[in-house]
């Protein structure tokens, strides 16, 4: 590789001179890195548990992801209690991201210089170290654009948004831990080599380069900075900070809510039913006639061929025993409701019903047809769970159409579209 | 056979001693005294990058079945249009502004008066990075399936952007009003310059 090509590096930004920011040098990076190092496993964790939280080992219904192969050895049995626990999993998943983009977009301006070193490919180790950038770099960036453009239901990357998001991030985790155990000694050594304190006291005016190092990233020919070390800390601060002033209402609700004014789904929707959706009566295509005075519960019971299915109205709903649970909607996309008081009847009443009392899942089918989300098998925990309901009610009215009239499954901590509207029949299995 | 040994070069080739010579200088590659030496660095190194490698393929494995053509296409993008495209993008934008005003310098406040400029401007930026779908109003079933307006978007965008460009032309009046900035700033010129030169001299000297 040497010998192919010329040792002095061509004109342009494989040049050191090329780059001209005094500011730049591994103490800044490291910073940037400091952050990233804390903050992406946190994403990395609460997206796992988010898989888990759809229970996709229970059934092939609930998994988006089937071919996870060994990629799922931690999935276990999410649980229904503390009722807040998706609601902040999930907050923490979608709002963390938003805030990381500066810090992320800093990160990679600070290390630009080095895409640039020359040679390219100095010796084996270090073919595999860029080959591990780019999986670094490709998966960051993958994975922030497929999470950003699903937020915001702009369907456009290549697939389904649950293997893209699931894979890529196991990619991206790859690079990164090859990127961590590469250089973490480096970094703690830049970030001793200053201090954090005397940093934030320096001022533009005495702003001076890092000293020189073997790496890229110290300017050989600075050019005088404009900007201050504190201040590229308070400038990537600030984007963190607007960013998640504008979106954090949609999830954490109350009278932040009208705050996000850049978040899907920030601002007020007003009376009992007024929170928020995302599939609306008519986009899944239920029709009038199916959720009128015509609609039925169907009761079955898996494995029990025997035992007639059990066929109850909204009115037989109605007259069995009403219970009410305090429960809020959190959707994958990150945003949710506020806790509402959901009226109906228990679903595991609805179990001894059936014939099944101590069912080991149940499967809930909805008057949708076709949907990735249209049905979905519940846990023994879910169904069993006091608080799980066949909601009929929602502050002390009638689910509206959008709600999922004539009734819908509500579960503590679960995944929104666990939630099943427009309830077409429960199967419990015993 | 005759022949075989009038011709030395014939028989060294199947010399297998100098065979067992090759191997063992190909196998002393791998000797954690030398192996640095070839491969760039030790083989915890490349014991690290290959566990995490296989971890990467397993999923690559995984990943692009669903779309063996976008999904690359995808990671590259991502990486280009990062580097190679946004990045010169604003670093562009950034030079000429400061290349624009640089030819008014008299005029100018000795203040660093750009970053009054490129703050608001690059904080803007992100949030249109961020939230251009909803912004520019393009995902189509949105009303549809959560009963919001795409509307408010733009608009909030806009405020917000409006609001970020009065705050900073607000600090600015504020930090030329006050003059102290004017005079750190001249005085900070100067001693960048006579840190330069002494920099300069030291490396002549070397």
């Amino acid at each position: 590789m040497k010998s192919l090509l010329p040792s002095d590096p061509p004109p342009g930004p494989f040049r050191r001179s090329f780059w001209r920011s005094a500011v730049r040098g591994p103490w800044l990076t490291s910073v940037f890195g400091l952050l990233l190092l804390a903050s992406i496993p946190v994403m990395f964790a609460t997206g796992l548990l988010s898989y888990a939280a759809y229970n996709p080992d229970l059934s092939r219904v609930n998994d988006e992801t089937p071919g996870k192969g060994l990629l799922g050895f931690y999935l276990f049995s999410w649980p229904t209690h503390p009722v807040w626990l998706y609601r902040l999993n999930q907050g923490v998943h979608v709002t963390l991201g938003l805030v990381l983009v500066p810090i992320l977009l800093f990160k990679l301006w600070s290390v630009l210089p080095k895409l640039f070193e020359w040679p390219p490919l100095r010796s084996p180790a270090h073919a595999l170290e860029r080959l591990s950038l780019f999986l670094l770099v490709g998966g960051a960036v993958f994975e922030f654009v497929t999470g950003i453009l699903n937020i915001q239901t702009w369907y456009k990357f290549p697939g389904s948004f649950y293997p893209l998001h699931f894979y890529g991030a196991w990619v991206f985790m790859a690079g990164f831990v090859m990127h961590v155990a590469l250089k973490l000694p480096a970094m703690i050594r830049a970030l001793r080599s200053r201090s954090f304190i005397g940093e934030l006291r320096t001022n533009l005016a005495r702003t001076r380069p890092e000293p020189p190092e073997a790496g890229y990233l110290v300017p050989v020919a600075p050019a005088e900075p404009t900007i201050s070390r504190r201040g590229v800390l308070a400038f990537a601060g600030a984007g963190s900070a607007l960013i998640a002033l504008l979106s954090v209402g949609q999830s954490v609700g109350g009278p932040l809510r009208w705050t996000a004014l850049l978040a899907p789904h920030g601002g007020n929707v007003s009376g009992p039913d007024g929170f928020q959706v995302n599939q609306t009566a008519a986009s899944a295509r239920i029709r009038e006639s199916e959720t009128g005075a015509a609609w039925r519960l169907t009761l079955g019971s898996d494995g029990q061929a025997s035992r007639p299915r059990v066929v109850l109205s909204r009115a037989d709903l109605l007259d069995m025993e009403q219970h009410t649970a305090s429960l809020p909607i959190a959707c994958v996309e990150g945003w949710s409701t506020d806790n509402q008081a959901w009226t109906g009847v228990r679903l595991s009443d609805l179990a001894r019903l059936a014939g099944v009392p101590h069912p080991s899942s149940a499967l809930v089918k909805s008057l949708q047809r076709g949907g990735a989300f249209s049905q979905v098998v519940l846990s023994a925990g879910q169904v069993m769970d006091p608080d799980s309901l066949l909601a009929l009610r929602v502050n002390g009215a009638d689910l509206t159409p959008d709600h999922g009239y004539p009734a819908r499954v509500i579960l503590p901590a679960s995944p929104g579209v666990h939630n099943t509207k427009w309830v077409a029949s429960l199967t419990f299995r015993s | 056979m005759r022949r075989l040994f009038q011709r030395p070069d014939l028989l060294q080739r199947f010399d297998l001693r100098r065979r067992f010579d090759l191997l063992r200088r190909f196998l002393r590659r791998f000797d954690p005294r030398r192996f640095p030496r070839w491969y760039g660095a030790g083989p915890l190194h490349l014991l690290t990058m290959l566990g995490c490698f296989a971890l990467a393929g397993y999923a690559t494995a995984e990943l692009l079945p669903n779309n063996a053509v976008g999904i690359p296409i995808w990671f590259v993008g991502a990486v280009i249009g990062h580097d190679l495209i946004l990045m010169p993008m604003y670093t562009v934008a950034d030079r000429s502004v400061m290349a624009v005003f640089r030819h008014r310098r008299p005029q100018l406040p000795a203040v660093p008066w750009i970053n009054y400029l490129r703050i608001p401007a690059a904080l803007s930026g992100m949030l249109l990075l961020i939230w251009f779908p909803l912004i520019f109003r393009l995902p189509r079933r949105f009303t549809a399936t959560t009963t919001l307006s795409l509307d408010p978007f733009l608009w909030h965008w806009l405020a917000v952007t409006g609001a970020l460009f009065l705050l900073s032309a607000t600090a600015l009046a504020v930090r030329l009003r006050v003059g102290s900035g004017r005079r750190k700033t001249r005085d900070g010129r100067r001693r960048w310059r006579r840190w330069r030169r002494v920099r300069l001299a030291k490396r002549l000297s070397r």
